[in-house]
């Protein structure tokens, strides 16, 4: 028999670490691993996600300067925030980690928290 | 593939890993509880000698203060895993009838949109669909055509009417329309769109996505579970020039 004190300690002692593990759990979710063709078609469902995906960096000009997108074979595109974190890859084939959102006034994007660089036939 | 475990994987992890531990030392702790707390009923001598079987009695049950946090412990567990799963569901449950993702019937006649749309001189748009009723007189949706099976006829009506979804197919943004031009601009990096949403202009790589469109009766319904892939860069069923200055520079 475990004492009374001892047991009331130890819940005492799980209850607080568990609080703090749930607290930053209900903040984020896990990444989700989905394909362009799945966050255009449904880019409110991945708003504030951390997303996982793979496609070619290729870049535009408009009036407010050159912004890279991420793209698949058809066409199927997201930005990629920041353009200087983008740049090393253009006209390449990369998997991009980041958070996922959508601005009225620029459309979908990536905020990139990892790049890696794929072989031209890789997969995605 | 990108190995990293990012802070949510690691929170979740230490979550699900203090979770079940947590819930292997409750689970023991009332297993010794209840196995500590058996009750053996009182045996008295009769006046034969042989002992007479006692009624057996409930102890007064005294609710200790380590069983009551258990089960407000508990009790609070339940909650949160009621309210997790059911805010869970709510967000997956699909839009089955009357929003965006699903058939929406039109509150006004088909006869009533086309003349409103013929009148205005503008599309009518509907935000809770997010997308545009346009008067299409274009020969795109004849047998074989791009548009085959997605627009509906009037009758009284030269034009069909065409459902087009308001997103821009480059990076989603919702698409205006342009009373000047009569075309669709989009503000956000400047593609055009003709009155029927096939491409003109700017960087999208397509025309505008579609939505099937029906008439049933004196009721409009537009799917707008079923997007249509807009038409590739060169089509141009309508023919019609910018009729005025473009809204978007």
């Amino acid at each position: 028999m475990i004492p009374a004190t001892v047991a009331r300690k130890r819940l005492l002692m799980m209850s607080v670490l568990l609080l703090p593990g749930l607290l930053v759990d209900c903040r984020s979710r896990p990444t989700a691993s989905v394909s362009l063709a799945q966050l255009v078609a449904n880019q409110d469902a991945y708003v504030g996600r951390l997303v996982d995906t793979t496609g070619m960096v290729r870049s535009f000009i408009d009036a407010t300067g050159r912004y890279y997108v991420i793209e698949d074979s058809h066409q199927n595109r997201v930005e990629l925030l920041p353009a200087s974190r983008a740049d090393p890859y253009e006209g390449g084939r990369i998997e991009v980690t980041g958070k996922f959102g959508f601005d009225e006034r620029t459309g979908r994007f990536i905020v990139i928290e990892g790049i890696l660089p794929l072989r031209p036939g890789g997969t995605g | 593939m990108i190995v990293a475990v990012t802070a949510s994987t690691f929170a979740t992890a230490i979550v699900a890993l203090l979770g079940g531990t947590f819930a292997l030392l409750l689970v023991g702790s009332l297993h010794r509880a209840r196995n500590s707390r058996k009750y053996v009923p009182p045996q008295a001598p009769g006046a034969d000698g042989r002992t007479l079987r006692a009624r057996p009695q409930r102890p007064a049950r005294v609710l200790s203060r380590r069983d009551f946090f258990r089960g407000s412990l508990l009790a609070s567990l339940g909650v949160f895993a009621a309210q997790f799963g059911g805010t869970t569901l709510a967000f997956l449950w699909p839009n089955l009838k009357g929003g965006f993702g699903s058939q929406i019937t039109l509150a006004d006649p088909p006869d009533e949109i086309l003349q409103q749309v013929n009148d205005r001189q503008q599309p009518y748009y509907l935000g809770a669909g997010r997308f545009y009723l346009i008067s299409y007189t274009g020969d795109g949706d004849k047998p074989g055509g791009i548009y085959e099976g997605i627009t509906a006829e009037v009758p009284g009506f030269p034009g069909r009417l065409m459902a087009i979804y308001q997103k821009c197919a480059h990076l989603g943004c919702r698409v205006p329309f342009c009373q000047q031009s009569q075309w669709f601009e989009c503000p956000c990096h400047g593609s055009k769109y003709n009155y029927a949403g096939e491409y003109e202009l700017g960087p999208a790589p397509t025309g505008m996505f579609r939505f099937p469109v029906k008439v049933q009766g004196n009721q409009v319904v537009v799917d707008t579970g079923t997007v249509t892939a807009g038409p590739p860069r060169g089509t141009d069923t309508i023919h019609e020039s910018p009729r005025g200055p473009f809204c978007v520079a």
